[in-house]
């Protein structure tokens, strides 16, 4: 155990003593890259594919060869790096398979004083929308879902996408209305 | 404001209060709000999660150091190359001998086995003592005679070929592009260009300007240098004079305007015995007007 944390204090004193380290051949560094790009990455991949291709599996992948490759790439350029590693990936399983959403379940405890007709229509609406987001455009399905599955700010979906704020919110907006035409009937008055 | 960029500024979350009303009193705004209520329901995380990084280290963890490793090891190697390379050719340049004889010297050189060389005037042999062993090889420069101890393959080499032989007594004249090999006892390989010529003893190869080899026999015992002689047969009195400037490191002035071929010898040891010889036969005289220079010319001029 104390060995551990020696060894943990050496990494964090290079790191130290090394500001100005222009690569990510440092475990400390290399985990702070996953922890805060993985799974938002698996997620991109998700709402673009679906979940039949393994999003976390390439999202893996491409850590590791980042890894492998760690002392040719900037820290800047990691980002960037895994994300077109792992589309790739992604593109040479997928082609054109179909995408498949999950969405979370209906709990009991969600409508507890819901009556039996409220949450079948409840569950009509949710695998139509199931349906309806698959059929979406690639792009407007990932912007939509960022925004409102996640909660992001048109601003942060602009950003992770590496897009306009006016296009992502051109694309979300279309997605809704998209959408809409297809859940119109389950409109509840 | 028209209903589009007005669901747009709900997107956004950015509608004033008085937007918000006339949002609410659209048609579609129950259906909107249902939408994206439920749309939290597709949220990636709760669909697939990715493991923990300490998960993924174990995959790293193989493939980690290798191409970093790969780097220093080859490096490694490289510098232990040049190293090695280095020390050994300095070491190689240590055991390096040389042997250099001025104007009008001979020198008389041991060799680690039991051959010696006799080196002429302004010549030049160097080889390597502590490969000697190995490989009897010296390099030659100028003139020199050889009486090499019986053994494995002995080698001179010279900007115009390389001599080769096995326990043998030889000349070797390689100076500028004059080259000249007499072989006194035993046979001697000449490689020069790309030919190869066995040369027998009592015989000598003249290698001209042109490339062409001729061989011709000999009848003396040794080389006339051995004994202080220069012997000419039938050359250009230019060459014979250039010979008798570098015996006696002097400067002949050379007057006459007949293209003369000489005959004969001259000694080394004394400069008036030596001119005689030379200007006699040709009729021609000679003056020393100073320490170091001689006038020859016709003897009619007179």
């Amino acid at each position: 155990m104390i060995f551990f944390y020696l060894s943990v204090f050496n990494q964090r004193n290079q790191l130290l003593q090394k500001p100005l380290h222009q690569n990510i051949c440092d475990k400390l560094r290399f985990s702070k890259l996953y922890e805060k790009y993985a799974q938002t990455l698996s997620n991109i991949l998700l709402y673009k594919y679906g979940s039949l291709a393994n999003p976390s599996d390439k999202v893996q992948e491409a850590f590791i060869k980042l890894w492998e490759n760690c002392s040719k790439i900037t820290p800047q350029a990691a980002k960037s790096y895994l994300y077109t590693t792992a589309n790739n990936m992604m593109l040479n399983e997928v082609k054109h398979q179909k995408v498949v959403l999950k969405h979370q379940q209906i709990k009991p405890r969600d409508y507890t004083n819901e009556s039996p007709e409220y949450i079948m229509r409840k569950n009509e609406f949710l695998q139509r929308f199931e349906r309806a987001l698959s059929e979406l455009k690639e792009e407007e399905r990932v912007a939509f879902l960022l925004s409102k599955a996640e909660g992001k700010t048109h601003k942060e979906v602009s950003e992770t996408l590496g897009i306009t704020k006016k296009v992502a919110e051109h694309r979300i907006y279309a997605a809704l209305h998209k959408l809409k035409d297809a859940l119109e009937e389950l409109k509840q008055r | 404001m028209d209903r589009e960029s007005l669901i747009k500024k709900w997107l956004g979350d950015t509608l004033t209060e008085e937007e918000a009303k006339t949002f609410r009193t659209l048609d579609d705004a129950p259906l909107y709000k249902e939408i994206v209520e439920e749309a939290r329901r597709f949220h990636g995380t709760s669909q697939v999660r990715v493991p923990t990084f300490e998960e993924l280290e174990k995959n790293l963890y193989t493939s980690r150091k290798v191409p970093r490793n790969w780097i220093r090891i080859v490096s490694g190697i490289a510098a232990a190359f040049i190293i090695s390379i280095g020390l050994y050719t300095l070491i190689d340049k240590f055991g390096t001998t040389t042997y250099r004889t001025d104007f009008a010297q001979i020198k008389g050189i041991m060799l680690p086995d039991d051959s010696s060389v006799r080196l002429n005037t302004l010549s030049q042999i160097s080889y390597n003592g502590n490969r000697w062993d190995e490989e009897r090889k010296l390099t030659l420069n100028g003139e020199a005679y050889f009486d090499v101890a019986r053994g494995r393959r002995f080698d001179v080499s010279t900007l115009n070929g390389t001599v080769s032989v096995l326990g043998t007594e030889f000349n070797v004249l390689s100076r500028d592009s004059i080259f000249v090999v007499s072989c006194f006892e035993g046979l001697v390989g000449v490689n020069y260009g790309n030919k190869t010529v066995q040369l027998p003893a009592g015989s000598k190869l003249t290698l001209s300007a042109g490339g062409d080899a001729t061989t011709s026999k000999i009848y003396v015992s040794e080389p006339y240098w051995l004994k202080g002689l220069s012997v000419f047969k039938n050359a250009p009195i230019v060459d014979v004079i250039s010979e008798l400037e570098m015996q006696y490191r002097i400067k002949v002035d050379y007057q006459s305007e007949k293209k003369l071929h000489f005959t004969g010898a001259f000694e080394h040891t004394h400069l008036e015995n030596a001119l005689r010889s030379i200007t006699q036969p040709l009729n021609l005289i000679y003056v020393i007007t100073d320490k170091n220079v001689v006038t020859i010319r016709d003897a009619r001029n007179q």
